[in-house]
């Protein structure tokens, strides 16, 4: 199976917020399902770690030009997922297409990944103790379907499909709206971002102009993250370095003392 | 000084505080080595696997869940017990803090070149030194050794009780702990190095047993100490 990646396309989002309901169904479906819940349990409990897209919207703009925007706050299911590297029970992990899972019945609810994700994405439950995000609807997409969000949309504002065919169709549409409107539309996440999160796998055609409306960090950072990760490096170097130096120094003081004796000097040490 | 010619080294408290320190730290260690890094997931895999053997749960992923979960009950009960009794501890010193022997004799660049050149002189010469009852090196290791241990007790409360705290204040915390860890471990292989080294069985007779020191090997290994210790 291929990488499978989604675009969210904010020129052709009509707001009518089918995705996050999708998804919430999909996520109660899911429990039943798996015979966690009944029907009724699973609809009547309020669950908000199962609300894996979050959409607000919000206004941009003065009148007569203001207009409105929505905003996701969504797992982008980074390349490098910093999320997965943090994790210490190995309960997260990167599936076939791409999509970064936590498996709940590992996590320990240490939070590591909320700390470690620049986006904010991870939940974590106060009632049984685990951190939630959205999973991508790996088993839907590893079963041929398409993930919930995207299988809801009337516009096709949300599509998904081959990373490479996504891609292309996005830039495609970007290219569209730069041509007619005569404003700079970019593909947010196609490209690389930086070293700690690298390209992302949900992307989203917008106007460059307005990637801050749309709360797309364009350096998704955890800074004190990234030094501990370079301080894990760094030390293990060091404590060989120290081991080796202190070793190499009673080597060279036991040797040193045997001279110092033989010359008849003495130990001063004793 | 008594009269049978030997020097408190260390208090009781010292001693007792520096035993269970070592105890809580080395739990402390075990127990936080897995979870920051997976380098030492083998310490997590060792208590899961009894663990799971006893529940019946042979799932690979899961040993190393249940052996992180165990691990970091340890890791924060350790963490709450050092802290309580760090609480005497850092009392008593702070009443003789201007006394302690963690302060330079002198103070600049030159006296810290002349601390240095005093070290290579006994650990590199094998020769006597004019030292007090802490060399410059150890003066600068209990330094980083107590802000390390302040940042990583700070941190790691942060860490536990972070309810209210954004993630990413929260991360700032972790890094913080994990910074100061790493310093704190490279700084104790230098610490242990030395102290359980023959040539300062002395100062660990004193630290692990009667915590004194006799009064000739202090007037011949820690002149300046001993200097001090004659005006008093």
């Amino acid at each position: 199976m291929k990488e499978q990646i989604k675009c969210y396309d904010t020129q052709a989002c009509i707001r009518c917020f089918a995705c996050m309901i999708n998804c919430s169904v999909e996520n109660r479906v899911r429990l039943q399902r798996e015979g966690i819940m009944n029907v009724e349990q699973s609809v009547q409990s309020k669950m908000p770690h199962f609300n894996y897209l979050t959409p607000s919207r919000r206004e941009i703009g003065v009148y007569p030009n203001a207009r409105q925007v929505t905003t996701f706050n969504h797992c982008n299911h980074c390349e490098n997922s910093p999320c997965q590297h943090i994790c210490p029970t190995g309960a997260i992990s990167t599936r076939v297409g791409g999509e970064v899972v936590i498996n709940a019945d590992i996590c320990i609810g240490c939070q590591s990944c909320g700390d470690a994700c620049p986006f904010d994405v991870p939940k974590y439950s106060a009632d049984n103790g685990k951190a939630y995000k959205c999973t991508g609807c790996y088993d839907r997409v590893e079963n041929g379907l398409k993930q919930s969000c995207v299988e809801a949309c009337p516009t096709t504002a949300m599509f998904s499909g081959l990373s490479n065919e996504v891609i292309e169709e996005a830039k495609k549409r970007a290219s569209l709206y730069s041509e007619k409107t005569g404003k700079k539309y970019i593909v947010y996440g196609a490209e690389t971002l930086n070293n700690y999160v690298g390209k992302l796998k949900w992307i989203t055609i917008v106007e460059e102009s307005e990637l801050a409306a749309y709360q797309l960090d364009t350096r998704p950072e955890r800074t004190a993250i990234q030094w501990r990760d370079y301080a894990k490096t760094g030390g293990g170097i060091l404590a060989v370095a120290t081991l080796v130096g202190t070793t190499a120094h009673f080597i060279y003081w036991l040797d040193k003392r045997k001279k110092k004796i033989a010359e008849g000097k003495g130990d001063i040490h004793e | 000084m008594n009269s049978n010619k030997t020097v408190l080294a260390y208090s009781s408290l010292e001693i007792w505080f520096h035993k269970h320190m070592i105890h809580f730290v080395a739990f402390l260690s075990l127990s936080g080595l897995p979870i920051l890094s997976d380098k030492f997931q083998f310490i997590a895999y060792g208590i899961g696997y009894p663990i799971n053997f006893f529940t019946g749960d042979m799932n690979t992923e899961h040993i190393l869940a249940s052996g992180i979960s165990f691990l970091r009950v340890i890791h924060w009960a350790s963490a709450f017990a050092l802290t309580g009794i760090m609480i005497p501890f850092v009392i008593s010193m702070l009443r003789k803090v201007l006394t302690l022997s963690i302060w330079p004799d002198r103070w600049g660049a030159v006296a810290i070149v002349d601390g240095v050149v005093e070290m290579k002189k006994n650990y590199i010469d094998l020769e006597h030194a004019e030292f007090g009852k802490m060399n410059t090196g150890q003066k600068a290791s209990a330094w980083v050794i107590m802000l390390c241990m302040f940042i990583i007790v700070v941190s790691g409360y942060m860490l536990v009780f972070r309810s209210g705290l954004t993630h990413n204040f929260i991360s700032l915390a972790r890094g913080a702990h994990a910074i100061s860890y790493i310093i704190l471990a490279v700084t104790l292989i230098i610490h242990i190095y030395f102290a359980t080294h023959p040539a300062n069985r002395a100062a660990y007779k004193a630290m692990f047993k009667t915590g004194e020191m006799d009064a000739d090997y202090v007037k011949e290994h820690h002149p300046l100490w001993y200097r001090k210790l004659q005006k008093v």
